[in-house]
């Protein structure tokens, strides 16, 4: 009895998209491996995850609305600008307090960016990508002009993002008598991918979502409220920017308001990557985990086999390009069924 | 005598200036089954729309469980117990069957957290009430559209509902599949459930319903008990016409078949199809859905793989990889679906005149010339009686009828030799149907060969010289017109769905 | 008498986005000829701008054709750098540095001949991706896009390409023809001339514009949609590749990041010129003065220094703004329709 059930989930994975990925994930991480070994010490695995985590935080977010048929562009402007402002703040009023209150500024902050998209797309039906792009842009210029361009420098940073930033479970010592370790910041990215996981499959509005994704008509007729749905969505992934965008400057010890730029498709391939289907209403926590990590394993160890760094642009866009084109060839396979 | 569940005087609707439901009443019991009929664009969508909150009726008022409604909402709807079963299904494509059939329950009762256990059990309940077994966890999108019709009701039922509106819903099933969704029916009837059932079917009408309401283009004809009908005189109600007008008369002009189809096979929607149709002709083709008519109408178009027979064109053996093929034999084919199919809405009447034709419209530069494209669109509109102030405005300011005759006349600008249309009179005032069937029948005259594809049998019996009426992908029956009785065709037409 | 009704009947044929958007690119002259009299309202500044707005112009004419068909080319900038990136380096690297005249124009054709070649093939991926796989526009030219500036980056190890280039090519992106024309200018009006003729006056142009409005009524009347999506994307591939040259012949100099902002400017400048990017609409000739209009625009918060994070901010902030009138003034009119046909009752509409 248990066996016929877990067969019969194991067959519904093998015809997803996120199996797919993990194939891909772990021919990749066995060809860098065997290039060079290097690639699997523990100091790398340790690094791969920590340039996993703000990008891992955002793609929470962005996932939802590519699954309702549109693709955000605004997660990093909200991110960075969210913590700005918080930080600014937070000088301003000498705040010394805990690091816990700084992320719900900055998450609150980042949420109330969200409800704007939100707006747009619900009273003026305006495609996605020109909202957030739009409101991003916006945004930008309004917090540089306003609040400030100057860059927060380490010194001037809140105490407890200074302590925050040094807060590493697991550390070693590496032979060279330099310590480096998991940083805190990781179990929160994974906190969070698990608490989106949640809510996707066990609450009624993240069942909502891709309801929505799947038939609008539908939904609708089943009693779902889309603007409801929307205002969810686009404040979850605003919200999700504002403590991404935290966590970023305080690991840097820095806050630049004029970073990540351009930086938004690095998040958006790694989602596409993991089987997350812009006109299917389809898309998983588990997938943009593995997506994630196969677009930081490529990104990060260029270097490891010999390639040089101005290679990125080039596989990224190879892998983008190959990622859709999957996506789209399983489609129509599927479709004829 | 039961409270009425629902309760609807004087519902008014229109649409942009056209009149859909003109002062409908209509009153369900509980435990009562009324078959709502009515054909094509008669307003049984849009009452239908009005009933579960999708839309606002314009005037009048709603009565759902006593309780008066000025503006009712889906969800108002739906926990007042209207369930509706759309002919698309409703359902998601993305999420399981389990999810599909039981996540509104859900919904609809505010809870935030979703009990999968429920949801599994809830749904294997529903499926065990209609017979079926399916594999709750498989996504919908992958199954077949019987199957996802019986997701569909499956919804329906299990969400306690006190009125149940079904919109043509066996048209996919099996025989066994039909007879027992009529048990299912009818327990649910005698348990206090009021169903609505939709149907073209008359003999299904028979089989389960206990009062019959006609509409007909927005008005509700006839409300009475099933036992006070007999089978012509529902058509009678739902046409409007005695079916003692006047058939069309074919004229022979030659010999050869302008369109000979031998054998012809699509695997999944029709099966050893042939006949002949010569200059002349009005053929009419007709069955229920999913018989395959309009797969046969589109494969002689170039739409779809054909995976057996021969088509001949002039006697002349043809293989149509896409439409240009077909249009290089001069087929045209007016779509089932005039707005999403057949016309550019936000575009004018000059270009949707010469679409099709547009390699024509050039000058000796190979540029347009939009003087040929005007007069094109100006000698159509006189030819087919449009009502049109001038060529120069969009297609979308215009009503069914004048839509309809735009569609015709893009495919008289081909100068078709054999023209497709399916459909053509559905949701079209009376005045323009007869206009069209007068354009046809003129058509016919000048030598055209007109394929009709029509679930209208008024239509059929005045509009053509010959009918063939398909049923699970064959061809069950061929006759001409003039040797046909309605009672005949009807009874063709609704024979139960053959097993392929 | 009958002079006067020609050129009132002519006006009322102007399409109302056109008069919109002149009477957009007065304001916009009048005030900032108010605000900055002695810098903005000079021969010299518009002179200059004359040689700064073909380049967006050109990339807005590609994304704009582009989003006839419900899609955007994101792609189309780093098409152009990567024209102007291998040019560069042919230019600097093979062309000998006492070459005759005759060779220069030799290379500058065989420029030419890259450029059109590197068009033609990346129109060709984009459009394989978008009209035959049927992958999202805007998901596959941000695939592509960085594919593109990729081997741009790759090509010059990360660096830019910088030089000395021959005089012809500099002609072409400083010169003035017959001394008075800006040559750039010159170049975007017979590009914007081909287009307008290319979308409002060929049956490929039609058929985009019908696809864009519905791909189903576009596929009943036997027209082959992939051809027509296909085509458009190199077409708009094909903008980008020549305004690859002229950016090297402009700024001498060839990087694989260079004008990012472009995109958003297109986007805005199309949006501007009455393309709705759900398709099906838009006039091309307009895009001249919208394009004109984001120029002065920028040339004026030029001189007021404002920063370039806020320049682009506005474009955004115009983007959402123009966006949400074209929408309020549809449901308008929608009502108004309605409105009229209800008011005719039966009679008019049947």
């Amino acid at each position: 009895m248990m066996t016929d059930y877990l067969k019969k989930k194991l067959m519904h994975f093998a015809k997803s998209n996120e199996f797919v990925v993990l194939i891909i994930l772990i021919l990749v991480m066995a060809l860098f491996a065997i290039l060079n070994p290097a690639f699997l010490s523990q100091r790398n695995m340790y690094d791969l995850f920590r340039t996993m985590i703000v990008t891992g935080i955002f793609a929470c977010g962005v996932m939802m609305i590519i699954i309702n048929g549109g693709i955000d562009m605004s997660f990093m402007v909200f991110a960075i600008c969210s913590a700005y402002i918080t930080i600014r703040i937070a000088i301003a009023f000498g705040f010394n307090g805990p690091f816990i209150l700084l992320v719900a500024i900055s998450a609150a902050i980042g949420m109330l960016f969200g409800f704007l998209n939100a707006f747009l797309v619900n009273k003026f039906e305006i495609p996605i990508f020109i909202a957030t792009l739009s409101v991003a842009t916006a945004i930008r210029g309004i917090i540089l002009n306003f609040v400030g361009n100057e860059y927060v420098a380490s010194s001037e940073m809140p105490e407890s993002t200074v302590a925050f930033s040094k807060t590493y479970l697991f550390s070693t010592v590496d032979a060279w008598g330099s310590s480096y370790g998991l940083h805190f910041s990781v179990f929160i990215m994974l906190g969070i991918m698990l608490i989106t996981h949640l809510i996707l499959k066990y609450t009624i509005i993240g069942r909502g979502v891709y309801a929505l994704g799947g038939d609008s008509t539908s939904a609708k007729r089943i009693g779902y409220n889309v603007t409801k749905i929307r205002m969810f969505i686009y404040g979850y992934a605003g919200l999700l920017a504002g403590i991404g965008g935290l966590i970023y400057v305080s690991n840097n010890r820095m806050a630049d308001p004029m970073a990540f730029q351009g930086e938004e498709l690095t998040v958006i391939a790694a989602v596409v990557l993991g089987g997350t289907s812009i006109s299917g209403g389809r898309g998983s926590v588990l997938g943009i985990f593995l997506g994630l990590m196969l677009t930081n394993v490529i990104n990060n160890n260029l270097a490891l086999i010999n390639v040089p760094s101005y290679w990125q642009k080039l596989t990224f866009g190879l892998l983008i390009i190959f990622a859709v084109m999957i996506q789209s060839i399983k489609a129509k396979r599927d479709a004829k069924i | 005598m039961s409270a009425p569940i629902l309760e609807l005087t004087g519902i008014n609707k229109s649409f942009t200036g056209h009149k859909v439901l003109n002062d409908i009443d209509i009153t369900v019991s509980a435990g009562e089954i009324l078959c709502l009929i009515g054909e094509n664009g008669c307003g049984k969508s849009t009452l239908i729309k009005i009933i579960s909150g999708v839309y606002e009726a314009d005037s009048g008022n709603i009565k759902l469980n006593g309780r008066s409604y000025q503006k009712l909402t889906p969800t108002a709807s739906i926990k007042e117990g209207i369930q509706v079963i759309y002919q698309d299904f409703s359902v998601f494509p993305n999420l399981t069957v389990a999810e599909n059939i039981a996540l509104g329950t859900q919904l609809v009762e505010g809870k935030k957290i979703v009990n999968w256990k429920r949801i599994h059990e809830q749904a294997a309940k529903a499926l065990s009430i209609i017979g079926v077994s399916m594999d709750l966890d498989e996504e919908v999108g992958r199954l077949s559209v019987a199957q996802k019709q019986i997701v569909a009701i499956s919804r329906a039922i299990l969400q306690d509902a006190k009125l149940i509106i079904m919109d043509e819903p066996t048209t996919a099933l099996t025989q066994k599949e039909i007879e027992s969704l009529y048990g299912i029916i009818k327990n649910l009837s005698a348990d206090g459930v009021a169903i609505i059932f939709v149907s073209h079917k008359l003999d299904e009408v028979f089989q389960v319903c206990q009062r019959i309401a006609v509409i007909r283009s927005g008005e509700m004809i006839v409300n009475e008990h099933v036992e006070n009908f007999k089978k012509d005189k529902i058509v009678y109600y739902m046409t409007g016409q005695e079916i003692a007008t006047e058939p069309f008369t074919y004229e022979k002009i030659s010999d050869i078949p302008l369109l000979e189809v031998d054998s012809l096979n699509m695997e999944g929607a029709f099966y050893d199809i042939s006949f002949q149709v010569y200059p002349g002709e009005i053929l009419g083709i007709t069955g229920q859905l999913g018989s395959g008519r309009t797969e046969l109408a589109k494969a002689l178009f170039g739409i779809g793989q054909i995976t057996g027979g021969k088509i001949k064109v002039r006697g002349e053996d043809k293989k149509f990889k896409n439409i240009q093929d077909a249009m290089a034999c001069h087929i045209g084919y007016v779509p089932e679906d005039r707005l999403t199919e057949g016309l550019f809405m936000e575009r004018t009447l000059v270009d949707n005149f010469s679409a099709p034709t547009i390699k024509s419209k050039t000058n000796r530069f190979g540029l347009i010339s939009s003087n040929k494209m005007v007069e094109e669109a100006e000698y159509r509109i006189k030819e087919l009686n449009i009502n049109a102030k001038n060529v120069f405005v969009n297609a979308n300011t215009f009503s069914g009828g004048n839509q309809q005759r735009i569609v015709i006349g893009k495919w008289l600008a081909s100068n078709p030799e054999i023209l497709i249309l399916n459909g053509p009179s559905v949701g079209v005032d009376v005045k323009s149907k007869s206009e069209i069937h007068k354009a046809l029948k003129e058509l016919a005259k000048n030598g055209l060969c007109i394929i009709l594809i029509s679930d209208d049998v008024g239509e059929l019996m005045t509009t053509t010289n010959r009918i063939i009426v398909m049923n699970g992908g064959r061809m069950i029956y061929e006759n001409h017109t003039e040797k046909i009785d309605v009672e005949l065709l009807n009874a063709k037409i609704t024979q139960s769905f053959v097993e392929v | 008498m009958q002079v006067s009704k020609k050129i009132s009947s002519l006006f009322s044929k102007i399409d109302g986005q056109a008069k919109q958007l002149f009477f957009i690119n007065l304001a916009i002259f009048l005030i900032f000829s108010f605000l900055r009299p002695t810098k903005f309202l000079t021969v010299t500044n518009f002179e200059s701008m004359c040689f700064q707005f073909p380049e967006a112009g050109l990339l807005t004419l590609g994304i704009g054709i582009t989003m006839l068909t419900a899609g955007a080319d994101l792609s189309i900038v780093s098409v152009a750098n990567l024209v102007a990136t291998v040019n560069g380096i042919l230019l600097l690297n093979y062309l000998p540095a006492d070459a005759s005249g005759f060779t220069i124009a030799l290379y500058l054709i065989l420029c030419v001949l890259i450029a059109v070649l590197i068009g033609l093939l990346a129109g060709c991926l984009n459009g394989f991706l978008v009209a035959k796989l049927g992958i999202f526009p805007i998901l596959a030219t941000l695939g592509t896009q960085n594919l593109y500036t990729g081997i741009s980056a790759v090509l010059t190890k990360g660096q830019g390409v910088f030089g000395t280039f021959p005089d012809a090519l500099i002609f072409i992106g400083s010169g003035k023809l017959f001394g008075v024309l800006p040559m750039p200018l010159f170049l975007f009006l017979i590009a914007l001339g081909i287009i307008y003729i290319i979308i409002h006056h060929t049956p490929h142009g039609l058929k985009t514009q019908w696809f864009g409005s519905n791909r189903k009524a576009s596929f009943y009347c036997g027209i082959d949609n992939v051809k027509t999506v296909f085509k458009t994307y190199i077409l708009s591939s094909l903008l980008g590749a020549f305004t690859g040259i002229l950016i090297l012949a402009r700024t001498n100099s060839a990087k694989y990041d260079y004008g990012t902002t472009y995109v958003m400017q297109a986007m805005l400048a199309s949006v501007l010129a009455g393309i709705s990017p759900l398709g099906g609409k838009g006039k091309i000739l307009n895009i001249l003065l919208s394009v004109f209009a984001i120029q002065m625009l920028d040339s004026g918060f030029n001189f007021m220094r404002i920063s370039s994070f806020v320049r682009s901010s506005t474009y955004g902030i115009l983007l959402i703004i123009s966006v949400m009138v074209e929408y309020i003034v549809m449901k308008r009119k929608q009502k108004l329709e309605i409105k009229k046909a209800e008011a005719a009752g039966s009679g008019q509409m049947s």
